[in-house]
């Protein structure tokens, strides 16, 4: 019969491994344990029901989209700053690469009212798209604070280090005898970033991206000050969750965080999938 | 690239080199073009916000900024931050350690499958895991009549926040703790035990000093997150003012209120903390980055 | 393709990785850059692919100066010590990729496919073009990077330690193959190794190079058996010195002249180089100088013994058949089959002159 555990002469697996289960019982299993309690107690009709009312529809498929595409912005230019900090060297290159940390840095909150501040029509950016500004005279006024582009603003803020860092130590281990062998082979420098860099990067920009993405659905402090909450316009799930509870609804912000966390995990294990895949292709050859 | 269309005069006789440009970096131009675009979006999305909540708190100068700080549930939301935190941050230093010894010093069925939820705050909203205390502990929550009969308050209270807290912050030591204890592996730990050393020595004198940068590093991210969490608090808080509120929620309250210099001046306190944790953090990067470990997400 | 090297020159630093190397490479040669590492070897490969901008100097493909020449242009087969095979591609699109992204006339898919399958017939890997890079064996992904390089139909072939990364019993097998290639091929191919077994084993010529300067070009055989320089006295082989004085074409080692010839070092101290197996025993009162031995060692088909010569109890080493009746302690005399002088100088010469003008 295969062993729990292999034997070994250190002392005090019994003690830590017991107090970690402890810990994590009272800290997440028990309270996750109600969220599952009160979505069994739903039934599949009324989560139906629920999810389908058009305000709830309405944030999920705005915290949805946004995020998506803000992940996908980061995945762009997240590649670029990744590519930057790592290979070439420029004055204020190590400062450049502290501050990406910065959304991790900054408590969400304080985040939340600067970047209402700069984007509000007074603020330093929205100002050039309020109404009087050079841009409105040409393409007429533009309002990004309480507005959904509000929103994508602060969520491509909130996720553009998980894409730079998950690509940093990948691109650091690229193996530079690759795009040396492409350019003996006589491929111009696009055709090897594009041919040869590009496809090796996929794995862990797709990463990246599932994490921004993930981020970004869940994200509530730097959304929550610069979105306005207009109900079926800029109102976003995590804010709709926090409605429910203080109107006592429990099940319905039940629903609403079930349907958000299958999602999330629908597209988590997409990637994971896609992921697995590609390693097991790629697999580890120098 | 123009590489390859270099046209050079032939030189009689002289063997003055042609600089060529290395064949594995881009052109001066699509050099400068690229790394303009990524200073450029890293200042714009990045560097503007924290140059704004700076602004914003000296608007109408530092006797007002000052000021801010007169308010007396301002400094009751500073006085609960810090208790929640001292809470919070010894437990998961504990849970932190306890977890990586388990994890990285023995071989046991499921220790992936342990990994995985030691990492689900991660992946879960904040307002989620606020949401399953309240489903727990709340008026209407699964224990909630049971708490009303013997009048006990978790939700809108001390102990909402401080599990509040914890949810979102206890995988930040453990992660720090866990690659690096799994590389440097068990035979130190077996080498002091041929010597006789106790189990606990053992701990003290030989795991700890090897694993204290990356200690620090992760109770510093620990603690800047516990101090700085908005959404997983402000669910169980109640937002009861000079009672329940930590300093992001005051935060919210005095923006909420339009008073704006001092929210941003209450901001700028957290950001200050968040940038002294950076420089901290970054410092330790460079100085002792090979005894942190590898990975260094987040 | 006929390849010149003109006085090349590269500095890392203050480190000078090529110190004015002057080289020809003959059409259609197997010509190995021996040396240890740090010697430059690998420097002066990339410096002609392209991959390495010299300092100073010109390199020749034929007449045209390719030091003016982007690495693409030059159309070298290069194959990478780790391969460098694009992990995402398959062995068809790994080998197609130079035709289909490279500089050359542009061909049909058709030909291309046509091409690669030809090339794995040669690489003796037919029928694995469906395979990723991942699913091979060292040795099989060592000959699809080989395969690669070929198929831009490359002027000249350059391989970087072609089989260092490979165990001992694969890299045996390569090495007779990758000849074979080259036999049928007929490329002008270049290449680089620490490792004089292989140099001397695979290559029409070795170019021995030490401290970024060429110390001697030659034959596996007019290197092994007339090194140039000191240096490859001791890189190759085995060989023990003496240190003699060296006066008017004769070596005086203590005093006493050594009563052979063909010295041609200039005058003044040096020293004298023999190989072990160029040693043999005689009477004490024959030979050149006389010795005891102080030592016996087995080693394989051979004895080696220890000889200590002279009042300074210099060391010279002696390669024996097992018959040969010695034991520790006997006084012998030593004769010098083949031997080499050289004026004492702790750095060796710059370029390959000595005995042989080079």
């Amino acid at each position: 019969m295969p062993q729990f555990r292999t034997p070994s002469a250190i002392p005090g697996f019994g003690l830590t491994y017991g107090f970690v289960w402890l810990y994590l019982s009272i800290i997440i299993l028990i309270p996750l344990g109600a969220v599952v309690l009160w979505a069994a107690s739903l039934g599949p009709a009324k989560l139906v029901a629920i999810l389908t009312r058009p305000d709830t529809f309405s944030a999920l498929r705005l915290s949805f989209g946004l995020s998506l595409l803000a992940a996908g912005v980061n995945a762009v230019f997240g590649l670029i700053v990744a590519w930057v900090l790592t290979r070439y060297s420029f004055p204020g290159r190590r400062f450049f690469d502290a501050a990406v940390d910065l959304p991790f840095a900054l408590p969400t909150a304080v985040a939340g009212i600067a970047l209402t501040a700069i984007y509000a029509q007074n603020g330093w950016v929205g100002s050039l798209f309020a109404p009087g500004s050079l841009w409105a005279s040409v393409f007429g006024p533009l309002k990004i604070a309480y507005t959904p582009l509000g929103i994508f603003v602060a969520l491509v803020f909130i996720g553009l280090p998980f894409v730079v860092r998950t690509l940093q130590p990948v691109l650091v281990d690229l193996d530079k005898e690759l795009e040396e062998a492409s350019a003996t082979l006589g491929a111009r420098r696009p055709t090897t970033l594009f041919k040869v860099i590009l496809p090796t990067l996929a794995p862990a920009l797709l990463t990246g991206f599932a994490l921004a993405f993930a981020r970004a659905v869940g994200e509530y402090g730097s959304v929550i000050f610069i979105a306005g909450n207009i109900p079926g316009v800029s109102e976003i799930a995590p804010l709709l969750i926090i409605t429910r509870l203080e109107q006592f609804d429990y099940g319905g912000a039940t629903a609403i965080a079930t349907a958000m966390l299958a999602l999330s995990f629908v597209i988590l294990l997409l990637v994971n999938f896609t992921e697995a895949w590609s390693r097991k292709r790629l697999g580890h050859v120098r | 690239m123009s590489a390859d269309t270099l046209a050079v005069a032939p030189s009689a006789g002289t063997v003055a080199p042609v600089r060529l440009p290395s064949p594995v970096t881009e052109s001066p131009v699509a050099k400068a073009v690229l790394i303009a675009l990524a200073v450029g979006f890293l200042a714009f999305f990045l560097l503007l916000p924290l140059a704004a909540v700076f602004v914003e708190a000296f608007r109408k100068g530092v006797g007002a900024y000052l000021e801010s700080f007169e308010d007396p549930d301002t400094l009751s939301a500073v006085w609960l931050t810090v208790v929640v935190a001292l809470i919070a941050v010894p437990l998961n230093i504990v849970f932190g350690l306890a977890a990586s010894w388990a994890i990285a010093k023995f071989e046991f069925k499921g220790k992936s499958f342990l990994l995985s939820l030691i990492d689900l705050p991660f992946s879960v909203s904040p307002v989620v895991s606020g949401m399953c205390y309240v489903l727990l502990f709340g008026a209407n929550g699964v224990l909630g009549p049971w708490l009303a009969k013997h009048d006990l308050q978790i939700i809108f209270a001390l102990p909402g926040l401080v599990l509040a807290t914890i949810f979102v912050t206890f995988p930040f030591v453990a992660r720090e703790l866990i690659p690096l204890m799994q590389e440097q592996g068990t035979s130190e730990e077996e080498a002091a035990l041929s010597l006789g050393a106790g189990g606990f020595r053992t701990f003290w004198s030989v795991t700890l000093p090897n694993v204290r940068w990356a200690l620090l590093y992760g109770v510093l991210l620990c603690n800047a997150r516990a101090m700085g969490e908005f959404g997983a608090v402000s669910v169980v808080s109640g937002h009861l003012r000079g009672l329940t509120n930590t300093i992001p929620l005051q935060v919210e309250i005095l923006y909420n209120d339009y008073n704006f210099v001092a929210a941003f001046a209450v901001a700028s306190v957290l950001a200050g903390l968040g940038l002294v944790t950076l420089a901290i953090k970054t410092g330790l990067e460079w100085r002792y980055g090979d005894q942190i470990s590898a990975a260094h997400r987040h | 393709m006929e390849l010149k090297i003109r006085n090349l020159r590269k500095e890392y630093g203050n480190f000078p990785a090529l110190n004015g190397v002057n080289l020809d490479i003959r059409s259609g040669e197997l010509i190995a850059l021996l040396g240890p590492s740090g010697s430059g070897k690998t420097t002066l490969l990339r410096a002609i692919a392209g991959l390495e901008m010299p300092d100073g100097g010109q390199i020749f493909f034929g007449e045209r100066d390719a030091s003016r020449q982007s690495v693409q242009q030059r159309h070298v087969g290069f194959v990478f010590q780790h391969y460098a095979l694009f992990k995402h591609m398959k062995v068809l699109d790994n080998i197609a990729f130079g035709m289909r992204y490279g500089q050359g006339r542009r061909k049909s898919e058709a030909q291309i496919r046509q091409k690669v399958l030809e090339l794995l017939d040669l690489v003796q890997l037919n029928g694995l073009e469906g395979r990723y890079p991942s699913q091979l064996s060292g040795g099989q992904r060592q000959r699809v990077a080989l395969a690669r390089a070929l198929a831009i139909e490359p002027q000249v072939l350059l391989l970087d330690e072609p089989f260092g990364a490979l165990d001992a019993q694969v890299r045996k097998g390569l090495r007779r193959w990758l000849r074979q290639i080259h036999d049928e091929t007929g490329h002008t191919t270049v290449f680089v190794t620490h490792d004089q077994e292989e140099a001397m084993e695979l290559s029409d010529r070795v170019a021995v190079l030490h401290k970024g300067g060429l110390q001697q070009v030659g034959t596996p055989d007019e290197i092994y058996d007339n090194p140039a320089t000191p240096f490859v006295y001791a890189f190759i082989g085995d060989s023990t010195s003496l240190p003699v004085d060296l006066r008017n074409g004769e070596a005086v080692f203590e005093g006493r002249a050594l009563r052979i010839s063909r010295v041609d070092s200039p005058d003044g101290p040096g020293r004298l180089h023999i190989r072990p197996q160029d040693v043999t025993l005689t009477a004490p009162s024959d030979g050149v100088v006389h010795g005891k031995i102080i030592g016996l060692r087995r080693s394989g088909g051979y004895r080696r013994a220890d000889i200590s010569v002279g009042v300074k109890h210099d060391r010279v080493e002696a390669l024996l058949p097992p018959e040969q009746e010695v034991s520790v302690g006997d006084e012998v005399g030593l004769d010098f089959r083949r031997y080499a002088a050289f004026a004492e100088d702790r750095e060796p010469p710059k370029l390959g002159l000595a005995r042989k003008a080079a």
